[in-house]
């Protein structure tokens, strides 16, 4: 997005949405959020241990058999100081999600600049029939999440164009678009970075409960493609019954007024391009080949049991037979981060040489190290993050409040589907102040994680109510970085397009989203329908030794 | 040195050098190649059943193929942790958040030039060699800042600007490794050396102070050696100076000159310096004694202290940048700081992924057992023929002054060869940090030389605006007496070192003892 000049919007919003523009604008960065609650925490931690609040741990136990006391530990004492100082870069480079983020950026960030994921968007949506073109661009926009900036850069604009020359009012596509992308941005058929993300630190705020639990990046898998069925109709219902009624028929033609500065997002694809579109489906057929080949032993299998090659013992296949199907995989979920490190780079490098944007492998590392620049944020919030959890773990307060939160969830005795509804509306109020998905999870994880752990609830169905709630509230809040450049795109069709009109926009998508997502949610948890593979709704603690 | 009688051959040499340069991949694919080839390798290796007896601890080392099923496994589920599990990428980026800070609010910039503007006009080489020397910590602005300012102020004094940013080149980047403090530097590259030495040590833990002594030893033989070939080589051939109307020193005198607000932030900068040194001292011998271990041997028991020191420096770039950023105004609310860090992780972009390359490397090579085999092989090899260690380190240094022609970047080097020559020279008796400074000396001095050297480029642009005929093997040929001199000079030290067994840092003895039946492998 660094490439488009966005003109400062200057506009100011009124009412409630405007309260909410001022108040998120006063709070500091993230990063410096984290300094403040690590502030806070060590405060808060003195007087705990100053009160001597403790809990016993749920899981582990002394060797008489009586569980271990676990105390608040304040955070001013000398092994904790020394630990800090001394294992700084440690502390900084263990935080989990770091590791995932980076390798699956690697690959993607060599997808997106080879131009991989813009073109697939523009093939899959100027194709569409006329009718369909709502659905289409509502489900693109929504797989578009795998291409980060991509999709607000390619795909927003283009439904535009598309929805002009087809006569249709262009804002209603840039809306359809819009709710895809971001409304609907944990919504997809695969799971992406940003699953790699969450999990990474729903994995750092299991420690505090349970040691050896590694999290799965298709831990969600199943959710977010329900998600995406769930939602399609409903952007789709909400652009064509609704918005489109409310903007009337477009009578300005299908040229915009000023795209003469950027690239025509309609330009038909080149010979070149589509060559590479062909190119990289092959990869990504070798990829899922190679996979497969490294977790089940296809060639005994084709062979009927004749010829076999690791001994009939694959790599990413743990054959102990004890174990259930689910935890059999482990192996080759575990192999799933260097998978799709492995698709998008073979997938990039595919089309990239074909299309001509990449000649050289020196084109490859220098958009390798672009997709590493897109991390340079996060890497200075990760290091806040970082510090911030280690703390809460060496003060003991994630899992006192933990325990006592569940205790007094179980008193209240509220219903468990409930109480993940109630997370997320949480989770989407939260994300009206504090846009980072990853940042706000830092925040919440650590207490919520092991408290729905010890309700029964598995930390990927912690994860997934997060995700809708952070998902919906997206395309209203005016702090999304993002929103002004959408703003931008629809100001090229209707030039006196205001802040308040496309919020006026979005609010309906918004409200339909968060309500099916909770509605969702609810029934997901009620039926014990799994997540993902291996991963289920419930949890039970591990037997302790 | 004979110059003209060796142009023509020097020249033909250079030239060869270049080409083979261009024709290398870029370093992470030599990385990608070179794991290719270790997978083949270490198949045959395994096939063939080559082994080796650990000497530390009696056990047998089996090569183990990179094909097989645990290790296709250990490859493809733990790809997120080989990176992060990388030494010098937390070292590097921890270090990196405080001094993008520093050098992004302008205080590298303005304490450069405070320390060079007060210098006496006949002082200006001896001036501009020691602030090379020291300035190699502000990475960047050393290269941005000191290398084109020296021009300038040599310019300014009716001296040939070319030979002022020859030798701020030569002090920065010949003088790579050679400093009075240990910087970030120290802690890349001992960082290698770190999973290097755990083939045959699993507890040894980097100290960045390893080299201290060393690099200050290099800085001190460096220091005369560069300022005798700026006045005394590199001047008397480029002759005086005659500006053109091109000459950039209007334009550049007055940046040269310290505001009154830069004053002032180099004051606060000050205070910041002396607030975290304070701190760390208070951590250090105040009551707590928080950053000592009282519990053990009183030669390790600042251990916890050096360790930090990844974190004073942190502190310390972070906290002038603020105090230096506030004053100025450069810096105006806590998001220009968080932005001046998130900046500076851009800047690293190119380095992790070459990290991530070199990570699974550095990650493969120990799986493969073959680095501890040839090093116990080569170790038996080479105490047959009967080297004494001085002259074994001394093959080092020109070693890795090779190596450094066509490959840049020094921990990319070094983390090629450290896994094989550390665990090595453990066994000969030599210490993981000597082995290290070693490599240094060679890393160091031809990095002026190689057009592959990232800066060269930049430093060439800059020689052209004092002369714009100068071309590349105008500089090649200015900056080749440094890199002849500092060899000798480097080699000279190292031999002389080993041979006295000088300690190479606090805590860091030449000699090493092969732990007797450490209990971990």
């Amino acid at each position: 997005m660094a490439k488009i000049d966005t003109p400062a919007v200057e506009e100011h919003q009124k009412g409630i949405l405007g309260w909410i523009e001022k108040t998120g604008n006063k709070l500091p960065d993230p990063v410096i959020i984290f300094v403040w609650l690590i502030l806070v925490l060590v405060a808060v931690s003195i007087i705990a241990e100053l009160f001597g609040v403790s809990v016993e741990h749920p899981v582990r136990v002394n060797e008489d058999g009586t569980p271990v006391i676990e105390p608040a530990r304040m955070l001013v004492r000398s092994e904790i100081i020394e630990s800090l100082l001394v294992r700084m870069p440690t502390i900084f480079t263990s935080f989990h999600p770091l590791g995932y983020v980076l390798v699956v950026m690697l690959g993607a960030g060599v997808a997106e600049r080879a131009g991989l994921f813009g073109t697939a968007m523009r093939a899959a949506v100027r194709n569409a029939p006329r009718f369909l073109l709502t659905p289409v661009v509502a489900l693109v926009a929504m797989m578009a999440n795998l291409a980060a900036d991509a999709a607000y850069v390619v795909l927003i604009p283009l439904a535009g164009v598309i929805y002009a020359a087809a006569g249709r009012h262009p804002i209603a596509g840039i809306a359809a678009a819009f709710a895809g992308v971001s409304g609907g941005f944990s919504a997809n058929l695969f799971p992406g970075q940003l699953d790699a993300l969450l999990f990474g630190i729903t994995e750092a705020a299991v420690g505090t409960l349970v040691a050896d639990w590694t999290m799965n990046i298709a831990g969600n898998w199943y959710f977010i493609a329900a998600m995406t069925f769930i939602y399609l109709p409903i952007i789709w219902f909400v652009t064509d019954m609704i918005i489109e009624k409310r903007l009337g028929a477009w009578r300005g033609g299908a040229v915009a007024g000023s795209t003469a500065a950027d690239d025509d997002p309609d330009a038909p694809l080149t010979e070149g391009q589509k060559k590479g579109l062909g190119r990289a489906g092959l990869a990504v057929l070798a990829v899922m080949f190679l996979w497969l080949f490294l977790t089940v032993d296809m060639v005994e299998f084709v062979t009927f049991g004749a010829v076999s090659v690791w001994d009939g013992n694959p790599p990413l296949f743990n054959p102990d037979p004890t174990l259930a199907p689910a935890q059999q995989l482990v192996p080759f979920f575990s192999s799933l981060v260097a998978g799709f490190l492995v698709l998008f780079l073979a997938a990039g490098v595919a089309y990239g040489m074909a299309a001509g944007t990449i000649k050289t492998h020196r084109d490859t590392v220098e958009m390798m190290a672009g997709g590493m620049k897109d991390m340079g944020y996060y890497l200075v919030l990760a290091f806040a993050a970082a510090y911030f959890v280690e703390l809460f773990n060496q003060s003991n307060l994630g899992l006192i409040s933990a325990v006592n939160g569940a205790e007094a969830i179980q008193q209240s005795g509220l219903p468990l589907p409930i109480v993940l509804g109630l997370i997320v509306v949480f989770a989407g109020v939260l994300n009206l102040f504090v846009g980072s998905a990853s940042a706000k999870w830092a925040f919440m994880a650590p207490i919520l994680v092991p408290m729905l752990m010890l309700l029964g609830v598995s930390p990927e169905m912690a994860t997934a109510a997060y995700r809708v709630g952070d998902s919906a509230t997206n395309i209203i809040t005016p702090l999304m970085v993002y929103f002004p450049l959408v703003l931008v795109f629809a100001r090229r069709w209707v030039p006196e397009f205001g802040i308040g009109s496309l919020t006026a926009a979005m609010v309906p998508y918004s409200i339909w989203l968060l309500i099916s997502g909770i509605i969702m949610t609810i029934a997901w948890v009620y039926l014990g329908l799994p997540l993902g593979p291996g991963a289920e709704v419930g949890y039970t603690l591990p037997v302790a030794n | 040195m004979a110059e003209a009688a060796d142009k023509p051959r020097k020249g033909g040499f250079l030239d060869g050098v270049e080409r083979f340069g261009n024709a290398l991949p870029d370093p992470v694919f030599i990385f990608v190649w070179l794991i290719l080839i270790l997978m083949a390798v270490s198949a045959v290796a395994a096939g063939m059943g080559m082994s080796a007896v650990n000497p530390i601890t009696g056990e047998t080392l089996q090569a183990s193929s990179l094909l097989s099923r645990a290790n296709v496994q250990r490859l493809l589920t733990s790809m997120p942790q080989t990176l992060t599990g990388f030494t010098p990428l937390g070292l590097t980026l921890v270090i990196m958040l405080g001094a993008g800070v520093a050098e992004r609010s302008g205080f590298f910039s303005a304490a450069l030039r405070g320390g060079l503007r007060n210098a006496p006009k006949k002082a200006m080489t001896p001036i501009v060699m020691l602030l090379a020397l020291v300035a190699t910590h502000s990475s960047d602005a050393a290269y941005v800042v000191l290398i084109p300012l020296s021009g300038v102020i040599y310019a300014s004094v009716g001296r040939h600007p070319i030979a002022g940013i020859a030798a701020a080149f030569a002090g920065v980047s010949g003088g790579f490794s050679a400093n009075f403090m240990p910087g970030p530097i120290d802690a890349l590259i001992l960082g290698v050396t770190e999973p290097a030495v755990h083939v045959l040590d699993p507890s040894w833990m980097a100290n960045l102070a390893g080299n201290w002594y060393f690099i200050v030893g290099m800085a001190l033989v460096f220091f005369p050696l560069g300022w005798f070939v700026t006045d005394r080589i590199i001047e008397p051939r480029l002759g005086t100076y005659v500006p053109t109307s091109a000459t950039p020193i209007s334009s550049q005198k007055a940046d040269s000159r310290l505001a009154p607000e830069e004053k002032k932030g180099l004051w606060w900068a000050l205070f910041a310096f002396l607030g975290i040194t304070g701190l760390w001292g208070f951590l250090t011998f105040g009551p707590g004694q928080y950053l000592q271990n009282l519990d053990v041997d009183p030669a390790f028991r600042f251990d916890p202290m050096i360790q930090s020191l990844i974190a004073y420096f942190f502190f310390l770039f972070l906290f002038t940048g603020v105090a230096f950023g506030s004053a100025v105004r450069t810096i105006r609310s806590h998001r220009d700081v968080v932005h001046m860090s998130t900046e500076a992780m851009k800047d690293m972009a190119g380095y992790i992924v070459l990290a991530f390359t070199a990570a699974h490397f550095v990650v493969l090579l120990t799986w493969t057992n073959m680095g501890g085999i040839m090093a116990i092989e080569g170790a038996r090899a080479i105490e047959a023929a009967g080297l004494p260690a001085p002259l074994l380190l001394a093959a080092v240094v020109l070693l890795s002054a090779a190596l450094n022609l066509v490959i840049g970047s020094a921990s990319a080097k070094w983390a090629a060869i450290a896994p094989i020559l550390v665990p090595m020279l453990m066994l000969l008796g030599v210490s993981p940090e000597m082995s290290t400074a070693a490599y240094r000396v060679g890393d160091s001095v031809t990095n002026i030389i190689t057009p592959l050297m990232v800066y060269f480029p930049m430093v060439l642009a800059f020689c052209r605006r004092w002369d714009p005929e100068f071309g590349m093997g105008g500089l090649l040929a200015n900056m080749l007496p440094y890199s002849f001199f500092f060899l000798i000079g480097g080699l000279a030290l190292t031999i002389f070192w080993v041979a006295m067994g000088i300690p190479v840092g606090p805590g860091a003895p030449v000699g090493f003892e092969v732990p007797v039946n450490a209990p971990q492998m």
